[in-house]
């Protein structure tokens, strides 16, 4: 109990956790949430556990949110013959 | 095909000259024998390509291929079953009866029925590769794989032009735009379009893994059943039997059934339904997240509020009021002992001495010294039980004192003797209960609570005091 926190919610963005969980897509996001959130519901994890595992979940539902809120889709063409010999989708075709 | 010109010496012998008959036939006759000739053909079905269309309210048309045509006249109490209207350059199949009309001196086709070309052909070829891969297990349900919940990327195959394409794109940016999209463009329809999908639908299976792409749909928008047929092709439905990621379909309009929708893992009725169905749907994620993240911060301030409740009670027990306690509850313990064993010495030495007056008394009774001697024996034998019960009782009580001592040495002596006891320990360093133990000259040693010190017996001719626990003055 070294570095509890008096706000029971800790705003940590530790870099490094957040660079981490930046690899992850959002359903493996979701996952591990999920997995979380139940294993603090059932109360089995030692009081420090909890807050480390609060720390990822909370940058786990930032990268969530971050999937979402991104505005901007990413569309690519590229015709099926070319797709089939290998060429890669930013080929230049603009047919829209 | 050009008439020739009549020439008699080729028609002798020919087909309308009966031989031997010389009388000429009139036109009608030649007439009605072409059309009973005719009909003898009875009833046919042919083929051809419609041209010289007119319906003023019977259908006329003729049907013609690279070399030969024939009329054709389909009446108007017939077409309305045709359910369509057919147009030049249209391929048909018409049913009817060959007939001669003597009046335009025209052989001509009685029109019963007409189809589309290859509408009947494409039926059946379809029922035929329905049946076959059904047979074959290619639509069960169990072979389905499911679709991604949450796609990084999806492949729409379709053309570029495809209005199907503009109504996946405009859906997928409001419902998902966090999802990428790959557009692989691929003729939809003509001959090149089967190949041209199948070959797609391979290689973005083939590529998946190095594109990121997690499901692909196949789409189209509505057309005639010869528009979408690329889509009713074997080589189409094995590419999608044999692709690992999953497929969308979604061909045509609601009423359009394709084989590719059969062997596909998800059929869609529009390619809009597509997006619907494989997109996942921005607010409902974003309720989700909201939803997991305030339950995760119910149960961590749930979890710290448990923490410092136990914390709390902890530091409300007696045992975290004060570090003495325990020590405080085992030094009245001691004091109640001490107690018990004082009182217990004084009531057996006073028995005791009761006992031996009682005694003296009953001797000063029988004093007539005949029984002097007897009585002497007696008081004897009074004194050395006296002596053995007092020896008892010492013994039982050295018992108690030792166990006192025990736990006495358990907590240690230092808090009895800051009240002002002493502990005497012979020169061997045993514990000196008695002062009958000090012999004359033997050397001491004395623990007080700050300290000890050494002191030698003088010789003394005081009997020692019985009263060994009395109230300690030091």
């Amino acid at each position: 109990m070294s570095k509890q926190p008096r706000k029971s919610t800790p705003k940590p963005a530790d870099p490094a956790l957040d660079a981490e969980v930046a690899a992850l897509s959002y359903e493996e996001a979701i996952e591990e949430l999920e997995t979380i959130i139940e294993r603090m519901e059932k109360g089995e994890t030692a009081l420090e556990d909890s807050l480390r595992e609060y720390a990822r979940g909370d940058a786990l539902v930032r990268r969530c949110r971050q999937v979402l809120d991104q505005a901007e889709q990413r569309i690519e063409t590229i015709s099926g013959q070319k797709l089939d010999a290998g060429a890669s989708p930013d080929d230049g075709e603009a047919p829209f | 095909m050009a008439r020739r010109p009549f020439d008699p010496s080729l028609a002798r012998g020919g087909l309308f000259d009966a031989p031997g008959e010389s009388a000429p036939l009139s036109v009608s006759q030649a007439s009605e024998r072409i059309l009973r000739a005719v009909e003898g053909i009875g009833r046919v079905r042919v083929v051809g390509e419609v041209s010289n269309f007119s319906s003023p309210r019977h259908w006329y048309f003729t049907l013609k291929d690279d070399e030969s045509q024939i009329g054709c006249v389909m009446w108007a109490s017939r077409t309305s079953g045709v359910g369509f209207v057919p147009a030049t350059g249209m391929e048909v199949i018409v049913t009817g009866t060959i007939t001669h009309y003597g009046k335009g001196g025209r052989t001509q086709i009685d029109v019963q029925s007409m189809e589309r070309r290859g509408e009947g052909l494409l039926q059946a070829r379809y029922e035929a590769l329905r049946r076959e891969l059904d047979e074959k297990g290619w639509f069960r349900a169990e072979r389905r794989r499911p679709l991604p919940a949450f796609p990084r990327r999806v492949a729409v195959i379709t053309s570029f032009q495809a209005d199907a394409l503009q109504d996946v794109l405009k859906t997928a940016r409001i419902r998902a735009p966090f999802v990428d999209i790959l557009v692989v463009g691929v003729p939809v329809q003509g001959e090149a379009a089967a190949p041209a999908v199948a070959q797609a639908i391979a290689a973005v299976d083939r590529r998946a893994d190095e594109l990121g792409i997690d499901a692909m749909i196949v789409t189209r928008g509505g057309g005639s059943i010869e528009d979408l047929w690329a889509f009713n092709e074997r080589i189409v439905a094995e590419a999608v039997f044999n692709a690992k990621t999953p497929v969308i379909s979604a061909i045509g309009h609601e009423s359009d059934v394709t084989i590719i929708d059969f062997v596909a893992d998800h059929r869609a009725s529009t390619p809009t339904q597509a997006v619907m169905e494989l997109f996942p749907d921005r607010h409902a994620e974003g309720e989700q997240v909201d939803s997991l993240s305030g339950r995760m911060n119910r149960s961590v301030r749930r979890r710290v509020e448990d923490a410092r409740r136990h914390l709390s009670m902890l530091a409300r027990h007696p045992l975290f009021r004060s570090p003495r306690a325990p020590i405080d509850l085992r030094r009245a313990d001691l004091g109640r002992l001490a107690v018990r064993l004082a009182s217990g010495t004084r009531a057996t030495h006073s028995a005791a001495r009761h006992r031996l007056a009682d005694a003296c008394a009953r001797f000063e009774r029988h004093r007539p010294s005949i029984r002097q001697a007897a009585a002497r024996e007696r008081l004897h034998s009074f004194d050395a039980r006296l002596h053995a019960a007092a020896r008892r009782t010492l013994a039982d009580l050295r018992g108690q004192v030792s166990a006192a001592d025990r736990q006495l040495r358990l907590l240690g002596p230092g808090e009895t003797l800051a009240r002002g006891w002493s502990l005497t320990f012979a020169a061997d360093g045993s514990l000196l209960r008695s002062a009958a133990d000090a012999g004359a000259g033997q050397e001491l040693r004395t623990q007080f609570a700050d300290g000890s010190v050494r002191s030698r017996v003088e010789p003394s001719s005081e009997t020692p005091s019985s009263t060994l626990f009395g109230p300690h003055g030091g």
